[in-house]
């Protein structure tokens, strides 16, 4: 019985927590677990940016699932479950662990993580002009055709925006997310 | 109210104004700010709420990506909105996640405020509202924004001043204009009102009010002058009539005092002729002496004298002897004169203190106060009588005058005016008894004499009814013939306890009440009633002789009756006589001669009775329808022995004769008498020596057996 309560308990307590955890952000980067409370930032910011951004006709998500897609390894390991069937732009949301960057990944937000790090030009070449919202850890990631690079400042996670890359993706972001964001320009050094 | 009702209509109508605009402007005013309030606070809160979502909108992104610094940036823009306390995001969990407070305000929300959301709320000065961050559908949080209501205060208040001063400029200025205006309608009224007061002071209903408009007010101004013009009217139609009642007053006036004018002379004409009348009331017309009612007067006082002083005092009653037959016959003239010349003659025989008077015709009264005995009264009385001896000559007649007087004295025969008048009137009666010319002193016989004629005459109205009274006939006998050829009715009267009263004695007091009329009329009817029975008998030949007294013949209808009397009797006139005197006609002799004249056609015969007694003239007689002569028996009586009578008798015998007049001889007594008339050619006779007068039954008798009584003594 005890543990029928805990098990259930713990079964609908989890997604509440999670928002809660979200929408408390700044307090979790206080946590002990300093790794992990960032990922779970970052988790909830992946995707907070899918309902930022507006993706253009042809790349809408296909057969009612809207891909999150994590390419190289995945640093966020089971943060990211809790997301995975929420909706999304009308859509489910369906997390995609890549570990190559197919043709057709119908990918609508791929994270690229840092060990993916080797080849980022070559991946991102492939990418940069197709309809897809790239989002990387990785330095410079806006000012190598990426489009949102998290960072941290004063240990809270925030993140800068390549509009002209955006805009070369086709994506249109939301001028909230923007006014959030650090503007990052291709001809121009990204401010602070 | 009553204070309301009492001010003048100009301040009523203003004050209407200013109430009814100011309260419309009021009820304006109120209605319009709370409509202003209403809608501030609308406005207020809709700005609020659009606030609140654009904050919402605007910090979505900051919520969700837990950025407070975006999240403060967000609500940087309100340090503007001066009205905004406090903005305050809060998460799902209820924990803040930015907040923005105004300095001045400590009030704070650290934790979310348990309010509805999406509903404004109104809560002392503020306004506050809570309004869920939303995105995409997904309520990720909730803002909480406040705001100070100061600037709907402030609206309020500056609405309520704007309003103040509306309110106070709208009232000005509707007072000055209802100022204006409400002459509209004071302005007439006033006039009307002006007008009225001034027609009643000055009374000039000429005044009319000068109005124009057609409304109710101008209506009021015309029919006030119509009703002034009515006034008017009546004022002047007033106004005329006075002027007309003061003509007339002041004519009538003048008229009054003119009238007056002649009235003071007519009262000193009236004055004057007053005294006249007043002299002309006491004294008598012809003589000039004093009247009846001056003597009285005189008496009265007199009588009032002797009575306090104890004196004495004589009334005088005369009385001239014959006088009738003078004025008869030598006219009222020579009697007229012959009233003066005594009436001269018995002033001078009286003093001063004396008063004579005159009572009416013959009569007169002397009145002697303060004699000292009564053989004074005698002394006057002889006086006068001896005064009248000397013939009085009027118009060349020698008339020789006598008086009767009758002297009663006071305090002997009597003590009241009345009885002493009467008494004297009695004494002077008692001496024409006496024989006229003479002086005679009242005495209390005489009253019981007066008393006994008194009796007579109750008694005589008494005798008709009771069938005392009595026809006798005397024959007249003619003696040529030895027949008698008529009657003279003689009244007899025999009173139950007097007996048989004489003619000589009634027959006067007859004449003096009235009571011959009926007495005569009844001898009239039985006579000629009588007559008629003889006729019947056969003796249709008798005549029937009536004596008429002069009281009888000055009546009026006396004709008539005697025409009655003969016609009911069925007899023929020519049957009857009437035996007159010769003072028949004392009163008036024309009209006695026209009914003699009248009942003389008829064929009645007239006979003078008495003749020669009277101072009838031959031409008096002339006048008179004589149709017999009877020679009086004062005449006869001394026939054949006195030589003086012989020739009277002569003398009547021939002047009938010549006069052609029949002939019939009274008082017969004795056969010398007979022998000397029937000598003298007198056939029809009358007398004792025939027969006294004698009940109708003895009459018949004589008249059956045929034998005149006395006619044996008939020398044949």
């Amino acid at each position: 019985m005890r543990n029928y309560w805990r098990q259930t308990g713990l079964k609908y307590a989890l997604p509440a927590m999670l928002v809660a955890l979200l929408s408390c952000a700044p307090a979790f980067s206080m946590a002990d677990n300093h790794q992990t409370t960032e990922y779970k930032i970052k988790a909830a910011f992946l995707y907070n940016f899918s309902r930022f951004v507006t993706w253009p006709g042809h790349a809408r998500p296909e057969n009612g699932k809207f891909n999150l897609c994590i390419l190289g390894s995945d640093p966020f390991r089971e943060l990211l479950d809790p997301l995975s069937g929420k909706s999304v732009q009308n859509s489910s949301l369906n997390i995609k662990r890549l570990t190559t960057l197919d043709q057709d990944h119908a990918c609508q937000i791929i994270f690229i993580s840092q060990t993916g790090n080797r080849g980022l030009k070559y991946i991102m070449s492939g990418l940069k002009t197709q309809p897809v919202l790239t989002v990387s850890d990785i330095e410079d990631f806006t000012t190598h055709d990426g489009i949102i690079q998290f960072k941290l400042v004063d240990n809270k996670v925030r993140f800068n925006i390549n509009i002209d890359n955006a805009n070369h993706a086709g994506l249109t972001i939301s001028s909230k997310l923007l006014s959030l964001a650090t503007i990052v320009r291709n001809d121009q050094q990204a401010s602070p | 109210m009553k204070k309301f009702r009492n001010i003048s209509i100009r301040y009523k109508l203003t004050l209407i104004i200013v109430v009814i605009s100011s309260v419309s402007l009021l009820l304006a005013s109120v209605a319009f700010i709370t409509t202003d309030r209403i809608n501030t606070r609308e406005s207020l809160g809709n700005n609020l709420r659009t606030m609140a979502e654009i904050i919402a909108a605007n910090s979505s992104a900051a919520l969700l990506f837990g950025d407070a610094l975006a999240g403060e940036e967000n609500l940087g823009f309100l340090e503007a909105q001066k009205h905004i306390e406090e903005v305050a995001i809060f998460r799902l969990d209820g924990s803040e996640f930015v907040s923005y407070r105004k300095e001045s305000t400590g009030h704070a929300h650290p934790r979310k405020p348990d309010i509805e959301t999406n509903n404004i709320l109104f809560r002392d000065n503020h306004i506050e509202l809570l309004c869920n961050i939303t995105h995409e559908g997904e309520i990720i949080g909730v803002v909480y924004i406040r705001s100070d209501t100061k600037a709907v205060r402030e609206r309020l208040i500056w609405f309520l001043g704007i309003v103040c001063v509306v309110l106070l400029t709208s009232l000005l200025v509707t007072l000055m204009l209802s100022a204006q205006m409400q002459r509209i309608i004071t302005d007439p009224l006033l006039r009307l009102s002006a007008i009225a007061r001034q027609i009643s002071i000055e009374r000039n209903y000429s005044l009319r009010v000068i109005g124009e408009g057609k409304d109710e007010l101008g209506n009021l101004v015309v029919d006030f002058n119509k009703m002034l013009d009515e006034i008017q009217l009546r004022d002047d139609e007033l106004k005329d009539h006075r002027t007309q009642l003061e003509e007339r007053v002041t004519q009538r006036t003048s008229e009054l005092e003119e009238s007056n004018n002649q009235l003071s002379q007519s009262k000193k004409q009236a004055e004057t002729v007053a005294k006249r009348m007043e002299y002309h009331a006491h004294h008598d017309d012809l003589t000039g002496l004093p009247n009846r009612i001056l003597l009285n007067d005189r008496i009265n006082t007199e009588l009032a004298h002797a009575r306090r002083q104890k004196s004495m005092m004589a009334l005088l009653f005369l009385d001239l002897d014959r006088f009738k037959v003078i004025n008869d016959s030598l006219g009222h003239a020579i009697g007229d004169q012959l009233l003066r010349v005594i009436s001269r003659r018995l002033k001078n025989c009286i003093r001063d203190e004396d008063t004579i008077a005159r009572l009416g015709g013959d009569e007169f009264m002397i009145l002697l106060p303060r004699i000292t005995s009564s053989s004074d009264a005698g002394r006057v009385g002889r006086k006068i009588t001896e005064a009248l001896v000397e013939p009085v000559s009027c118009n060349g007649h020698e008339l020789h005058i006598t008086t009767s007087i009758g002297i009663s004295i006071y305090p002997f025969d009597s003590t009241d005016v009345e009885t002493l008048i009467k008494n004297a009137d009695i004494s002077m009666y008692r001496a024409k008894e006496l024989g006229r010319n003479k002086v005679v002193y009242y005495t209390a016989e005489m009253n019981a004499g007066s008393r006994k004629q008194l009796a007579l005459e109750t008694n005589l109205r008494k005798a008709l009814d009771r069938g005392e009274l009595e026809l006798h006939y005397q024959p007249k006998i003619n003696t040529a013939i030895n027949t008698v050829v008529g009657v003279e009715a003689l009244l007899r009267w025999n009173h139950p306890t007097m007996g048989s009263v004489s003619p000589a004695e009634f027959i006067p007091v007859a004449e003096d009440s009235g009571l011959i009329i009926p007495i005569g009329e009844w001898v009239l009817e039985t006579a000629f009633k009588q007559l008629r029975e003889w006729h019947d008998a056969g003796h249709d030949e008798l005549t029937m002789a009536v004596n008429l007294s002069s009281a009888q013949l000055s009546r009026a209808g006396i004709e008539a009756s005697i025409n009655d009397s003969i016609s009911n009797a069925g007899i023929d006139p020519c049957m009857a006589e009437l035996e007159i005197t010769e003072n028949i006609a004392i009163h008036d002799i024309d009209s006695a001669i026209a009914i003699l004249n009248k009942l003389k056609c008829t064929g009645i015969n007239i006979a003078m009775d008495d003749f020669g007694t009277g101072y009838s003239s031959l031409s008096y007689l002339r006048r008179l329808p004589i149709d017999i002569v009877k020679i009086d028996q004062s005449f006869v009586r001394d026939i054949p022995d006195s030589k003086e009578a012989i020739l009277i008798a002569q003398a009547i015998i021939a002047m009938a004769q010549s006069l052609r007049l029949s002939l019939i001889v009274e008082g017969i007594e004795n056969v010398k008498q007979l022998n000397y008339f029937r000598q003298q050619g007198c056939e029809v006779m009358q007398g004792f020596l025939f027969s006294r007068p004698v009940a109708a039954e003895d009459i018949l008798e004589i008249l059956n057996s045929h034998t005149i009584p006395g006619s044996f003594n008939v020398v044949k």
